[in-house]
């Protein structure tokens, strides 16, 4: 078997569902109902989806493509209804623009970005993308990991020797740790290096704690990634460490390609409560639960030292094959500790009824509390993510569409409004096709 | 009455369709009957089959739209309609990476160690599903496009060039390079050379053990 008949064993996929040729079939007709020759023509022919029911020609083509269509307005319906039902604040986004300084004064103003192979990573200011130092990787290495205290000073990077040709993608060497604090003005000091033992492990999320004393890592073991994940706490100033596991199987954070930054776990501001979340392998896809690990208790078992957020565990996780609503990638924790903040995704049956949103969760409850972006669309071509959260959740560093645009663009959420970071700052980050050519973390 | 709408007399090549298409819109229907299955399987396997429901059927409504510019000297449709797709999931590489991230992590996790895997591995599309996901993830763009017309789509050389207007040499080197990085995720060499997916083999001196599950 040659890599080309491996990599087609890996990524086969079965035929399309009817339903989803009608629902394909129904929207060509859709787009096409404004080409008189198609209406009238296909009006007289009796235009069906293939391998479908023939509808009945003539006006009754009309009822073909707007029963689903109403379909789809009623499920759209019933899911605002439930939301408001619920409680959930429906509130307007609206783009840039105004007051755009306003709005960067609410998230940090320096963030360090890692280039997504190899070489310096740079500092810039988020407000005008000015580049305000690069920070070298220890020779023979390459950052894979950074992460920020969201403090405008504080950043740990990890660093080792990438995998070697041969070998796993996750084979990593041993990475090491360092720190690189900015001076008031945004440039990057040396970056040192802490006195913390190499990590053999598959590191699987970094996060700072805001008052940069510390940092958590977490980590997955090298022959089972669903046994002997971990998270590891150090001092920045001392190096010293505590570790919690976790009994039986179970996945902590996400599996590493490339370079990593923020976002598996996250703190609350008292630097001592630290969210994460925590995956196993179903039949049905890989539910989770968000977990909130209190650090100022003794090293150990990170289930007895923990305690669950009442989120749905359908809700949570990867790739559940019938999940009709679920949180993308790991949420954020508000500093206050009383909110998540995620990006969220439902669908419906067909026509599919797309919507994606950044939702806030109840922390208590693990139930929404507000939505502050949402777009219902048949489709979502750009992708919706949540990079920074403040303190009580009121301005976030967001990716989500600009109204009318295909692309997602990095900017400044509030409930309020969406304020578009600069071009310069967007160029530094992401290429023309929405990948990150540097992964930034604040 | 179910209508398998299956064509009457000789199938007409995909350019006499669409030229037919320009004047009379519902001969399109032949191009979507055709290809859409493939076109649909192609995107799940590169975004995930719940983008690809939407992602196919925008396929199917942008080539509609550009029928008109279709080059009719081109007999066959393939090229075109996996260009459209392909440039479609240019605005998906989020989704992408988490899609093989996804499959990492199925792959990683959904085989259960035995004993005897302890002490040697077996070479298989599941056994090497962690590490060919993540250096899929890795290529760069350009050569994950080329690599997944050749091996998902079934496209040749000559195709992929049509279909992503690039030179037949790029589309060469592309593939080359692509597989080369593949070759090097499952362990160097080409694994059809020196043993079968039923073959046992030791780990000294071989590949690194795999983080498999």
């Amino acid at each position: 078997m040659d890599e080309l008949s491996t990599l087609q064993e890996l990524l086969a996929e079965p035929p399309p569902e009817p339903e989803v040729v009608e629902a394909a079939w129904l929207r060509l007709e859709r787009a096409t109902l404004g080409t008189t020759s198609l209406r009238t023509r296909a009006a007289a022919k009796g235009w069906r989806a293939p391998g479908l029911l023939r509808r009945t020609a003539g006006p009754r083509r009309w009822s073909g493509w707007l029963a689903p269509v109403a379909a789809a307005a009623a499920v759209v319906g019933v899911i605002l209804a439930s939301l408001a039902i619920s409680g959930v604040l429906l509130r307007p986004t609206g783009t840039g623009g105004a007051d755009a300084a306003g709005a960067f004064a609410k998230v940090p103003r320096y963030f360090v970005a890692l280039p997504m192979v190899k070489g310096r990573a740079i500092v810039a200011a988020t407000a005008t993308g000015s580049v305000l130092g690069t920070v070298a990787p220890p020779p023979k290495t390459t950052f894979a990991w950074a992460a920020g205290a969201g403090d405008d000073r504080t950043f740990v990077f990890a660093a080792g020797a990438p995998p070697k040709p041969g070998t796993s993608a996750l084979d990593w060497g041993p990475v090491s740790f360092y720190r690189v604090v900015l001076s008031r003005s945004g440039h990057p000091g040396p970056l040192v290096h802490l006195p913390i033992s190499p990590e053999t492990a598959i590191i699987s999320g970094l996060a700072v704690s805001p008052d940069g004393s510390k940092f958590a890592v977490s980590l997955l073991g090298r022959t089972n990634l669903q046994i002997g994940s971990k998270i590891q706490v150090f001092s920045l100033a001392t190096g010293a460490g505590r570790e919690w596991a976790w009994p039986g199987k179970g996945i902590i954070g996400d599996i590493p390609i490339g370079v990593g930054g923020t976002g598996e776990m996250s703190w609350e501001a008292n630097s001592r409560t630290l969210l994460f979340q925590v995956t196993h392998r179903t039949g049905s896809g890989d539910p989770g639960q968000l977990r909130l690990l209190d650090t100022a208790t003794p090293a150990g078992s990170l289930l007895t030292s923990s305690t669950k957020i009442p989120v749905s565990a359908d809700e949570v996780g990867w790739q559940h094959n019938n999940a009709t609503h679920r949180i993308i990638g790991v949420p954020l924790i508000t500093g206050d500790g009383t909110k998540l903040v995620a990006s969220f995704f439902h669908s419906s049956a067909a026509p599919k009824v797309f919507g994606f949103t950044i939702t806030e969760f109840s922390v208590r409850t693990g139930k929404p509390v507000r939505v502050v972006y949402q777009r219902r669309t048949d489709t979502e071509a750009g992708s919706t993510d949540v990079m920074w959260v403040n303190n009580t959740g009121s301005a976030m560093i967001a990716i989500r569409p600009l109204p009318g645009h295909r692309t997602s663009v990095l900017g400044v959420q509030t409930p309020a409004k969406f304020t578009p970071l600069p071009l310069r700052t967007r160029r530094l980050l992401l290429h023309d096709d929405q990948g990150f050519s540097r992964l930034p973390v604040w | 009455m179910i209508v398998t709408g299956e064509p009457t007399g000789p199938p007409a090549t995909d350019a006499a369709v669409i030229e037919q298409s320009w004047a009379e819109p519902e001969q399109f229907e032949a191009i979507f009957r055709r290809y859409f299955g493939r076109i649909h399987q192609y995107l799940a396997a590169r975004v995930g089959g719940r983008i690809a429901d939407d992602l196919a059927a925008e396929v199917f409504t942008a080539a509609f739209a550009q029928r008109q510019r279709y080059d009719l000297t081109r007999d066959c449709a393939r090229p075109w309609l996996y260009g459209i797709a392909t440039n479609l999931v240019g605005t998906y590489r989020r989704q992408e990476q988490r899609r093989y991230r996804a499959l990492a992590r199925a792959h990683a996790q959904g085989v259960t160690p035995s004993d005897e895997d302890l002490v040697a591995e077996r070479v298989s599309a599941a056994a090497a599903g962690p590490d060919l996901a993540v250096a899929l993830a890795r290529l760069n763009s350009g050569d994950r496009d080329v690599l997944l017309l050749v091996a998902v789509a079934g496209l040749d050389n000559q195709e992929v060039a049509q279909s992503l207007g690039i030179p037949y040499g790029t589309v060469c080197s592309r593939l080359s390079r692509a597989r080369m990085r593949l070759r090097e995720s499952l362990g160097g060499t080409n694994p059809a050379d020196s043993y079968g997916p039923g073959d046992i083999v030791r780990p000294a001196g071989g590949r690194k053990e795999q983080p498999n599950g």
